[in-house]
């Protein structure tokens, strides 16, 4: 496979995809016939072991970005690209406590919306609201692109026949199974990408023994070994507060604690992390090895197929393409069911018709999902640059990380510190975006955040929060 | 001017630490699949999938 010759041809790339995308549909379709009410299809009963909740986060946090941009940061940051984008998986580490709390205050609650509502109140709410979802569908877009682009790239199907492929069979499945599905087929996708990394990383290892790599690259391109890289450092703490920010804040995440059963939701979460934690190191490696084998990298998005097909063939670009294709599905499919719960929850029931029953909610639910779906193909016919889309959204979320924290755990956090944390802390951190470097904006989000939410609490406190008030399972 | 950072130290990781840490990663991914299916059998035989 050279650079825009696709190793695969159409015929193999579009038979992989119709198959595996009808795998996911009957699976989604099979387990989604539990999601007989409200509760099943958003938050699958609630009662979620250890084995599916594991792999249901795990797999939700390997997006596409984490198989194809984490090579990228190996390539411009070397060592500390690939333990940077690894701190990612601290964001999960952080949320298995956080995990336990959210179950317990929160035995009947459907969104990390309804909590900011009920402990802030609706100013707090709706910043919450808009910066999750601008997050959430930005998200969604640049998965939806990335499937597109991986199509094209590896097998030469049209870039937005692809995309609407993909969009297409997720939208499917998570709206006929709702969470069911979404679990369910993520266990399935969770076992295969770690497979398929493990695979491809022994074949490169096989092919180029480490100390020839490490030896190629300290000659050709010292920079990338370099322990005293500033960007690279300052990516690596910027990386890490970006993960808290998307972990803590968003519905992904709080809806799969909400999915689990208590017990085993703090444990869930922190086995995942573990084994997200050397995806990106296994991806960024086969990225390093790049140069040693000779590879002329002009596309560092592309730089995980090209490696795979120089040293496997098609076989490897397959089995490239079939992560790829389950790194997305399982974050589209969890994205669509998150984001569409939001939707439901926070804007319909809470905003526009509060008394709807659940056989009415279940409907809007499905709706949602649709119209999700096809509002996130029209955007993705507009093609974004992967990387702009995914970190102009990190100091939006990155300030957001103290208003949960505090929230759950400081009864007397001040209400409009919190606003003004978020307001501050998105402002400032876009501000070192476009000014500084977008290494800095995350982390500078969540520094202002963070002082801001902290002296505001010291200088005026709230009154003592009854956290009886987020409990609302009925009398 | 417009080279920053030319007086910057360089310190190369050494070349067992990066043994270390792709060799531990590509262990912890085998381990890791190895580990889901291993808690789904369990999770199965005490009937708590859901």
């Amino acid at each position: 496979m050279t650079q825009g010759d696709p190793a695969l041809s159409p015929a193999v790339g579009t038979a992989l995809l119709v198959g595996f995308g009808l795998a996911w549909i009957a699976l989604g379709v099979y387990w989604g016939r539990r999601a007989r009410d409200l509760e099943g299809y958003l938050v699958a009963g609630r009662r979620v072991g250890l084995a599916f909740g594991t792999a249901t986060a795990m797999a939700t946090w390997v997006t596409s970005n984490t198989v194809m941009l984490a090579p990228v940061f190996a390539l411009e940051k070397g060592v500390w690209g690939m333990l940077a984008y690894a701190t990612a998986s601290f964001g999960l580490f952080l949320f298995a406590p956080l995990a336990l709390r959210i179950r317990r205050l929160m035995p009947r609650g459907y969104t990390s919306g309804d909590f900011v509502r009920m402990r802030y109140g609706r100013t707090a709410w709706g910043l919450f609201l808009l910066i999750s979802l601008v997050y959430s569908v930005a998200w969604l877009v640049s998965m939806g692109i990335a499937g597109g682009k991986l199509l094209e790239t590896l097998a030469g199907v049209p870039f937005a026949w692809g995309m609407s492929a993909i969009l297409f069979v997720c939208v499917v499945y998570t709206l006929f199974g709702g969470m069911y599905a979404v679990i369910g087929t993520d266990f399935i996708q969770s076992v295969i990408i770690l497979a398929g990394v493990l695979v491809v990383g022994v074949c490169v290892l096989h092919e180029m023994p480490l100390p020839q790599v490490v030896a190629t690259v300290r000659q050709e391109q010292p920079a990338l070994l370099n322990v005293l890289m500033p960007a690279a450092l300052l990516s690596l703490f910027n990386n890490m507060f970006f993960g808290f920010g998307e972990v803590l804040h968003n519905n992904v995440w709080w809806s799969r604690a909400f999915a689990m059963r208590d017990d085993v939701a703090p444990k869930a979460f922190l086995l995942s992390g573990v084994l997200w934690f050397p995806i990106p190191i296994a991806a960024g490696f086969v990225a390093l090895s790049a140069g040693p084998l000779g590879i002329n990298v002009t596309d560092p998005n592309t730089v995980g197929p090209l490696v795979a097909s120089h040293l496997l063939g098609t076989a490897g670009t397959a089995v490239v393409f079939i992560v790829v294709f389950c790194s997305l599905a399982s974050s589209i499919d969890s994205l669509l069911a998150a984001t569409s719960d939001l939707f439901c929850e926070d804007l319909y029931r809470r905003l526009l018709n509060p008394t709807a029953s659940d056989p009415q909610l279940r409907r809007m639910a499905g709706r949602i999902v649709v119209g999700l779906g096809i509002a996130t193909w029209l955007v993705c016919l507009n093609e974004f640059d992967l990387l702009t889309v995914l970190f102009l959204s990190g100091p939006l979320v990155a300030s957001a990380i103290w208003p949960v924290i505090t929230g759950l755990y400081w009864p007397r956090t001040n209400r409009r510190a919190v606003v003004a944390a978020m307001l501050l802390g998105s402002g400032t951190g876009l501000w070192a975006y476009f000014s500084l470097g977008w290494y800095t904006a995350s982390l500078i989000s969540a520094a202002v955040s963070m002082l801001v939410v902290v002296a505001g609490t010291a200088l005026r406190p709230a009154p003592p929060f009854d956290w009886q008030r987020l409990n609302e399972s009925p009398a | 001017m417009n080279a920053p950072h030319s007086d910057w130290p360089v310190v190369f990781f050494p070349e067992p630490l990066v043994t270390v840490i792709v060799i531990g990663a590509l262990a912890l991914t085998g381990i890791g699949a190895a580990t889901l299916l291993w808690l789904l059998a369990k999770d199965r035989r005490n009937r708590q999938i859901w």
